[in-house]
């Protein structure tokens, strides 16, 4: 499989804070990743360099072969944050057609393309309402819904099960294994153990702006729990 | 980026500025100051014809000063929309969502900028044909290539205003940020008045004078595009183009928004 991230000795500080010192690893296609680590360990920043919000202080992250931050590095990518907001005014069709045109999609396909990542997020019924209206659950459900428009080859989710209410846990699972199903590439940054154990097959673990372990799955843990292997990790 | 989601984070703009309370506020406002301004004109008219002084002060005068009025107040919302067009993305977090789509940061601050030029080039329109009806009595005296040009002259103030604004806001607030400007701009008048005026105005350089000197190269001459109306209209005969100030004008404003492109692109989200 061909890496489709792909992290050279890449650095970042802010301030005379190292968010991340030296990491490299890899995300081959396909691959379901779970990027893992206490708080201020630099999965955000780490997250935010795939994306170009943020610039390396040294090394490099290249996303599809490109350098990331390059605009054209992110056609394929789509991107949840941990509290998804859009404009407060914007009714949900108009969140999702702005998405849309920004995936590329035709107008004429637009609306039917909308209906059907509503319906598979169960929430058909509030196209017509305004952000504003939405509760934390049904905005995420939104950003999930954004997902689903054009053909995303990496979909980077921080923080996915925040503000998601059992169902929507479930309906979540159900949407992550759909996507790895379609041979999608998934990049999981979240605190959820039990989760990112459950539903992905590669994990790294950041600690301290460092690469403590990166790797398959069942390799990496040979038998033990991702709970105790993750703590034996970032308390060394 | 196809061209079709250029035109959407464009129109986005502008419905951003729409959508608020804001816009709708200074609409309001500017239509009672036009109408303000306009009877205090009138008022000074009846005044002057009492004193049989109307001869120095023609009809076509104040169509003039209403005009500059406008250009005024059509920076001063130029420099507003510029403040907060980029400033109101960051402060929601809605800019980290945006940029994270395939859009390169260059073209998000050019959609930002055209699309509050627009909105502000629509106010402005809207003014001008105000003036039009308030004045159309004079018009026929003014020369209809000036009638034409000042319209489109008027743009180009506005648009140094948004880049002023939208520099600014890269490090404060709209609060802030307006009275920063204004301050700079008062010192960048004064400071023209002072280097145009004394005989020998590079003698004695002391921090005050480099720091006038600064704002007066720095800051972009708003009034110089209109010598060119105001020529074409021919108000004075003593009147010429002002091209040394249109340059400088010229050249700040394509600083400014370069400078403001290579900030924006450099920061993290």
């Amino acid at each position: 499989m061909s890496a489709l991230v792909e992290a050279s000795n890449l650095s970042h500080r802010y301030g005379s804070y190292q968010s991340l010192d030296n990491v490299s690893l890899e995300i081959a296609r396909g691959q379901c990743f779970g990027l893992l680590g206490p708080n201020g360990a630099g999965k955000t920043t780490f997250v935010k360099i795939l994306l170009g919000l943020q610039f390396p202080t040294s090394g490099t992250l290249k996303l599809f072969g490109s350098i990331a931050g390059e605009p054209s590095s992110r056609q394929s990518v789509g991107y949840l944050p941990e509290k998804f907001s859009f404009y407060p005014y914007y009714s949900v069709r108009e969140t999702l057609a702005f998405y849309a045109a920004l995936s590329g999609i035709t107008k004429a396909d637009t609306e039917q393309t909308i209906t059907t990542a509503l319906q598979k997020l169960k929430i058909s019924e509030l196209i017509n309402k305004k952000l504003s209206q939405l509760s934390k659950g049904q905005l995420q459900r939104v950003g999930l819904s954004a997902l689903l428009l054009g053909d995303k080859q990496l979909i980077v989710l921080d923080e996915p099960h925040s503000g998601l209410d059992p169902i929507g846990i479930k309906d979540l699972k159900l949407l992550l294994r759909e996507f790895t199903d379609a041979g999608k590439t998934l990049l999981i940054n979240s605190h959820i153990l039990s989760e990112v154990e459950h539903i992905c097959d590669h994990f790294a673990i950041l600690d301290r702006g460092r690469l403590v372990a990166a790797g398959e799955k069942n390799a990496l843990l040979q038998g033990e729990s991702l709970e105790n292997f993750f703590a034996s990790k970032v308390q060394q | 980026m196809n061209s079709r989601a250029f035109r959407l984070l464009i129109w986005n703009t502008i419905q951003k500025e729409l959508r608020s309370k804001t816009f709708f506020m200074v609409v309001f406002l500017t239509f009672v100051m036009l109408a303000v301004s306009f009877g205090i004109m009138q008022a000074v008219s009846e005044y002057l014809k009492g004193e049989s002084k109307l001869a120095f002060v023609s009809s076509t005068h104040f169509l003039w000063i209403y005009y500059s009025f406008i250009n005024a107040w059509s920076i001063f919302l130029g420099l507003m929309f510029g403040l907060g067009c980029v400033r109101s993305d960051v402060n929601s977090q809605v800019v980290g969502q945006l940029l994270a789509l395939p859009i390169s940061r260059s073209t998000y601050i050019l959609a930002r900028v055209l699309g509050s030029w627009i909105l502000v080039g629509f106010y402005q329109l809207l003014s001008l044909v105000l003036t039009c009806i308030l004045f159309r009595e004079s018009l026929g005296e003014v020369s209809p290539l000036a009638l034409a040009l000042a319209p489109l002259i008027s743009l180009f103030p506005i648009l140094a205003a948004i880049a002023i604004g939208l520099f600014v806001s890269l490090w404060v607030g709209k609060g802030t940020g307006l009275v920063l400007t204004g301050l700079a701009s008062i010192a960048g008048g004064w400071a023209r008045t002072y280097f145009t005026s004394v005989e020998n105005p590079w003698s004695n350089l002391g921090v005050l004078k480099i720091i006038g000197l600064v704002f007066w190269i720095l800051i972009p001459r708003f009034a110089a595009p209109h010598s060119i109306v105001m020529v074409i209209a021919d108000t004075t005969s003593e009147l010429q183009i002002a091209w040394v100030d249109i340059a400088q004008f010229s050249i700040t404003t394509a600083l400014l928004f370069l400078a403001t492109s290579l900030i924006f692109s450099k920061r993290g989200y």
